[in-house]
Protein backbone atom coordinates (compact mmCIF):
# COMPACT_ATOMS: atom_id res chain seq x y z
CA UNK A 1 0.00 0.00 0.00
CA UNK A 2 0.86 3.45 -0.76
CA UNK A 3 -0.07 6.42 1.13
CA UNK A 4 -1.38 10.20 0.46
CA UNK A 5 0.17 12.26 3.05
CA UNK A 6 -0.82 15.83 3.28
CA UNK A 7 1.30 18.53 4.60
CA UNK A 8 0.34 21.61 6.06
CA UNK A 9 2.72 24.70 6.75
CA UNK A 10 3.03 27.79 5.54
CA UNK A 11 6.46 27.80 4.73
CA UNK A 12 7.29 26.40 1.48
CA UNK A 13 10.95 25.74 2.53
CA UNK A 14 9.74 23.20 5.62
CA UNK A 15 7.08 21.65 3.63
CA UNK A 16 9.88 20.63 1.48
CA UNK A 17 11.94 19.44 4.22
CA UNK A 18 9.67 17.61 5.83
CA UNK A 19 8.33 15.63 2.07
CA UNK A 20 11.96 14.84 1.33
CA UNK A 21 12.26 13.69 5.07
CA UNK A 22 9.49 11.36 4.82
CA UNK A 23 11.01 10.05 1.50
CA UNK A 24 14.08 8.95 3.17
CA UNK A 25 12.14 7.03 5.72
CA UNK A 26 11.18 4.71 2.72
CA UNK A 27 7.41 5.22 3.41
CA UNK A 28 5.56 4.11 0.27
CA UNK A 29 4.06 7.13 -0.75
CA UNK A 30 1.60 7.71 -3.21
CA UNK A 31 1.37 11.37 -3.66
CA UNK A 32 2.40 14.04 -1.05
CA UNK A 33 -0.41 17.13 -1.49
CA UNK A 34 0.31 20.63 0.46
CA UNK A 35 -1.42 23.38 1.84
CA UNK A 36 -0.23 26.51 3.40
CA UNK A 37 -2.92 26.63 6.28
CA UNK A 38 -5.39 25.49 7.54
CA UNK A 39 -8.38 26.35 5.75
CA UNK A 40 -6.64 25.28 2.50
CA UNK A 41 -5.96 21.97 4.04
CA UNK A 42 -9.45 21.55 4.55
CA UNK A 43 -9.86 21.97 0.84
CA UNK A 44 -7.73 19.65 0.07
CA UNK A 45 -9.08 16.84 2.63
CA UNK A 46 -12.77 17.44 1.06
CA UNK A 47 -11.54 16.86 -2.08
CA UNK A 48 -8.96 13.99 -2.04
CA UNK A 49 -8.37 11.08 0.31
CA UNK A 50 -5.44 11.21 2.65
CA UNK A 51 -4.31 8.61 4.75
CA UNK A 52 -1.71 11.12 7.09
CA UNK A 53 -1.62 14.85 8.09
CA UNK A 54 1.76 16.18 8.82
CA UNK A 55 0.63 20.17 9.88
CA UNK A 56 2.34 22.92 11.82
CA UNK A 57 0.62 24.97 14.32
CA UNK A 58 1.40 28.47 13.44
CA UNK A 59 -0.20 29.47 10.74
CA UNK A 60 -1.82 32.39 9.36
CA UNK A 61 -5.60 32.05 8.40
CA UNK A 62 -6.11 28.69 10.18
CA UNK A 63 -3.65 26.93 12.75
CA UNK A 64 -2.91 23.87 13.25
CA UNK A 65 -5.25 23.31 16.10
CA UNK A 66 -8.71 24.72 14.60
CA UNK A 67 -7.69 22.06 11.27
CA UNK A 68 -7.36 19.50 13.58
CA UNK A 69 -10.92 20.49 15.71
CA UNK A 70 -12.45 21.26 12.04
CA UNK A 71 -11.52 17.69 10.98
CA UNK A 72 -12.74 16.48 14.38
CA UNK A 73 -16.78 17.63 13.89
CA UNK A 74 -16.22 16.26 10.34
CA UNK A 75 -17.41 12.50 10.16
CA UNK A 76 -15.52 11.68 6.94
CA UNK A 77 -12.14 13.35 7.91
CA UNK A 78 -12.27 12.62 11.96
CA UNK A 79 -10.12 9.72 12.16
CA UNK A 80 -7.38 10.92 9.69
CA UNK A 81 -4.34 11.09 11.71
CA UNK A 82 -2.45 14.10 11.94
CA UNK A 83 0.58 14.44 13.19
CA UNK A 84 1.62 18.17 14.29
CA UNK A 85 5.37 19.40 13.57
CA UNK A 86 6.08 22.42 15.47
CA UNK A 87 8.77 24.63 17.49
CA UNK A 88 5.89 24.76 20.09
CA UNK A 89 7.82 23.26 23.71
CA UNK A 90 4.80 24.54 25.84
CA UNK A 91 3.42 21.69 27.62
CA UNK A 92 -0.04 23.39 28.18
CA UNK A 93 -0.14 23.44 24.45
CA UNK A 94 0.65 20.41 23.38
CA UNK A 95 -1.58 18.67 25.53
CA UNK A 96 -4.15 21.15 24.29
CA UNK A 97 -3.31 19.54 20.71
CA UNK A 98 -3.58 16.31 21.97
CA UNK A 99 -6.48 16.61 24.04
CA UNK A 100 -7.86 18.25 20.33
CA UNK A 101 -6.81 14.89 18.57
CA UNK A 102 -3.54 15.04 17.72
CA UNK A 103 -2.29 11.66 17.26
CA UNK A 104 1.84 13.17 18.05
CA UNK A 105 4.03 15.98 18.19
CA UNK A 106 7.01 16.25 16.66
CA UNK A 107 9.89 19.38 17.83
CA UNK A 108 11.43 21.43 14.85
CA UNK A 109 14.01 20.17 14.20
CA UNK A 110 13.14 16.86 13.60
CA UNK A 111 15.38 14.03 12.07
CA UNK A 112 14.33 11.20 9.56
CA UNK A 113 14.33 8.90 12.90
CA UNK A 114 11.63 10.59 14.96
CA UNK A 115 9.31 11.17 12.00
CA UNK A 116 9.56 6.90 11.02
CA UNK A 117 9.41 6.63 14.67
CA UNK A 118 6.33 8.64 14.77
CA UNK A 119 5.07 7.40 11.20
CA UNK A 120 5.10 3.74 12.53
CA UNK A 121 3.44 4.22 15.44
CA UNK A 122 0.63 5.57 13.60
CA UNK A 123 0.02 3.41 10.33
CA UNK A 124 2.17 0.20 11.51
CA UNK A 125 5.67 -1.01 10.27
CA UNK A 126 6.20 -0.69 6.22
CA UNK A 127 8.61 -2.70 4.64
CA UNK A 128 11.77 -0.03 4.35
CA UNK A 129 14.09 -1.64 1.97
CA UNK B 1 19.75 38.16 33.50
CA UNK B 2 20.43 39.45 29.46
CA UNK B 3 24.19 37.73 29.79
CA UNK B 4 22.35 34.75 30.74
CA UNK B 5 19.44 34.72 27.82
CA UNK B 6 22.55 35.34 25.38
CA UNK B 7 24.25 32.50 26.65
CA UNK B 8 21.74 30.04 25.88
CA UNK B 9 20.38 31.40 22.84
CA UNK B 10 24.21 31.66 21.56
CA UNK B 11 24.38 27.60 22.17
CA UNK B 12 20.50 27.38 20.57
CA UNK B 13 21.15 29.08 18.19
CA UNK B 14 24.95 27.75 16.86
CA UNK B 15 22.87 23.72 17.05
CA UNK B 16 20.17 24.70 15.43
CA UNK B 17 22.04 26.47 12.42
CA UNK B 18 24.10 23.10 12.17
CA UNK B 19 21.09 20.81 12.44
CA UNK B 20 18.76 22.58 9.94
CA UNK B 21 20.70 24.80 7.64
CA UNK B 22 24.28 22.87 7.91
CA UNK B 23 25.83 26.39 8.94
CA UNK B 24 28.83 26.19 10.84
CA UNK B 25 29.50 29.36 13.41
CA UNK B 26 33.36 30.21 12.83
CA UNK B 27 32.89 32.06 16.24
CA UNK B 28 30.72 33.88 18.82
CA UNK B 29 30.88 37.52 19.88
CA UNK B 30 30.98 41.50 19.56
CA UNK B 31 34.15 41.11 17.35
CA UNK B 32 32.10 39.40 14.67
CA UNK B 33 29.87 42.23 13.59
CA UNK B 34 30.13 43.21 10.30
CA UNK B 35 32.81 46.47 9.96
CA UNK B 36 30.34 48.12 7.41
CA UNK B 37 27.79 49.91 8.73
CA UNK B 38 25.69 49.54 5.39
CA UNK B 39 25.67 45.78 6.56
CA UNK B 40 23.49 44.05 3.76
CA UNK B 41 20.83 41.36 5.56
CA UNK B 42 17.71 39.95 5.95
CA UNK B 43 15.80 40.04 9.37
CA UNK B 44 12.49 38.69 10.73
CA UNK B 45 10.81 38.70 14.39
CA UNK B 46 9.05 36.62 16.21
CA UNK B 47 7.37 37.71 19.49
CA UNK B 48 6.29 35.65 22.78
CA UNK B 49 3.68 36.46 24.99
CA UNK B 50 2.21 34.83 28.44
CA UNK B 51 4.07 34.74 31.72
CA UNK B 52 7.27 36.73 30.20
CA UNK B 53 6.95 39.17 26.90
CA UNK B 54 9.54 39.52 24.79
CA UNK B 55 10.42 39.58 20.82
CA UNK B 56 13.18 37.90 19.27
CA UNK B 57 15.02 39.35 16.22
CA UNK B 58 17.02 37.58 13.53
CA UNK B 59 19.27 38.90 11.10
CA UNK B 60 21.38 37.02 8.14
CA UNK B 61 23.79 38.48 5.96
CA UNK B 62 21.86 38.12 2.48
CA UNK B 63 24.22 35.97 0.97
CA UNK B 64 24.08 33.85 4.04
CA UNK B 65 20.57 33.57 4.02
CA UNK B 66 20.11 32.39 -0.06
CA UNK B 67 22.91 29.84 0.94
CA UNK B 68 20.41 28.76 3.93
CA UNK B 69 17.51 28.65 1.79
CA UNK B 70 19.62 26.36 -0.77
CA UNK B 71 20.50 23.88 1.84
CA UNK B 72 17.12 23.49 3.53
CA UNK B 73 15.66 22.63 0.07
CA UNK B 74 18.37 20.53 -1.14
CA UNK B 75 18.67 22.54 -4.32
CA UNK B 76 21.85 23.77 -6.55
CA UNK B 77 20.77 26.39 -8.43
CA UNK B 78 20.41 30.07 -7.38
CA UNK B 79 17.09 30.41 -5.61
CA UNK B 80 14.68 33.22 -5.42
CA UNK B 81 14.68 36.22 -2.69
CA UNK B 82 11.51 34.93 -1.31
CA UNK B 83 13.08 31.45 -0.51
CA UNK B 84 15.82 33.22 1.47
CA UNK B 85 13.15 35.60 3.39
CA UNK B 86 10.91 31.96 4.14
CA UNK B 87 14.46 30.62 5.37
CA UNK B 88 14.88 33.53 7.52
CA UNK B 89 11.08 33.39 8.54
CA UNK B 90 11.93 29.64 9.58
CA UNK B 91 14.87 29.75 10.88
CA UNK B 92 14.03 32.52 13.35
CA UNK B 93 10.77 30.59 14.06
CA UNK B 94 12.85 27.36 15.17
CA UNK B 95 15.61 28.96 17.30
CA UNK B 96 13.04 31.07 19.24
CA UNK B 97 10.92 27.91 19.86
CA UNK B 98 14.00 26.03 21.41
CA UNK B 99 15.60 29.02 22.99
CA UNK B 100 12.51 29.48 24.81
CA UNK B 101 11.65 26.07 25.56
CA UNK B 102 15.45 26.19 27.31
CA UNK B 103 15.56 29.04 28.72
CA UNK B 104 12.25 29.50 30.12
CA UNK B 105 11.89 26.14 30.34
CA UNK B 106 7.44 25.49 31.31
CA UNK B 107 6.24 28.89 31.43
CA UNK B 108 2.59 29.47 29.64
CA UNK B 109 4.23 31.36 26.89
CA UNK B 110 2.43 31.28 23.20
CA UNK B 111 4.63 31.85 20.23
CA UNK B 112 3.56 34.14 17.40
CA UNK B 113 4.05 33.64 13.91
CA UNK B 114 7.57 35.29 12.77
CA UNK B 115 7.05 38.60 10.68
CA UNK B 116 9.95 40.30 8.33
CA UNK B 117 11.63 42.88 9.77
CA UNK B 118 11.93 46.15 8.42
CA UNK B 119 15.68 46.92 7.06
CA UNK B 120 14.82 50.36 8.85
CA UNK B 121 15.15 48.22 12.07
CA UNK B 122 18.49 46.73 11.18
CA UNK B 123 20.91 49.89 11.93
CA UNK B 124 19.20 49.97 15.35
CA UNK B 125 19.70 46.05 16.07
CA UNK B 126 23.19 46.09 14.17
CA UNK B 127 24.47 48.90 17.29
CA UNK B 128 22.17 47.34 19.82
CA UNK B 129 25.42 46.35 22.96
CA UNK B 130 23.46 43.32 23.40
CA UNK B 131 23.48 41.59 20.01
CA UNK B 132 24.37 38.11 19.92
CA UNK B 133 27.10 37.95 16.98
CA UNK B 134 28.35 34.84 14.64
CA UNK B 135 30.50 34.62 12.09
CA UNK B 136 30.81 31.89 9.70
CA UNK B 137 31.94 31.06 5.73
CA UNK B 138 29.05 32.83 4.37
CA UNK B 139 28.58 35.77 6.63
CA UNK B 140 27.07 37.22 9.85
CA UNK B 141 24.28 36.51 12.02
CA UNK B 142 22.78 38.54 14.54
CA UNK B 143 20.23 37.99 16.86
CA UNK B 144 18.31 39.51 19.99
CA UNK B 145 16.33 38.61 22.60
CA UNK B 146 14.32 40.91 24.24
CA UNK B 147 11.87 40.81 26.91
CA UNK B 148 9.05 43.80 27.32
Amino acid sequence: MAYSILIVDDSEIIRSMISRTITLTKLPVHTFREARNGIEALDVLNRDWIDIVFTDLNMPVMNGLDLIKNMKKTVDLEDVPVIVITTEGNIHRLDELKDAGARDCIRKPFTPEKIRDVITNVLGVWDAK
Amino acid sequence: MQNKLNHIMASVAESIFEQVAFVFADDIGIHCRPQDNNWDALGAELKFTGTINGTIHLWLETTLASNIALNMLAAEEPIEKEKAIDAVREMCNIISGNFITTAYQNADIILHIPDLLDTKILHEDFIDPHGVWFSSDDGAILILVKET
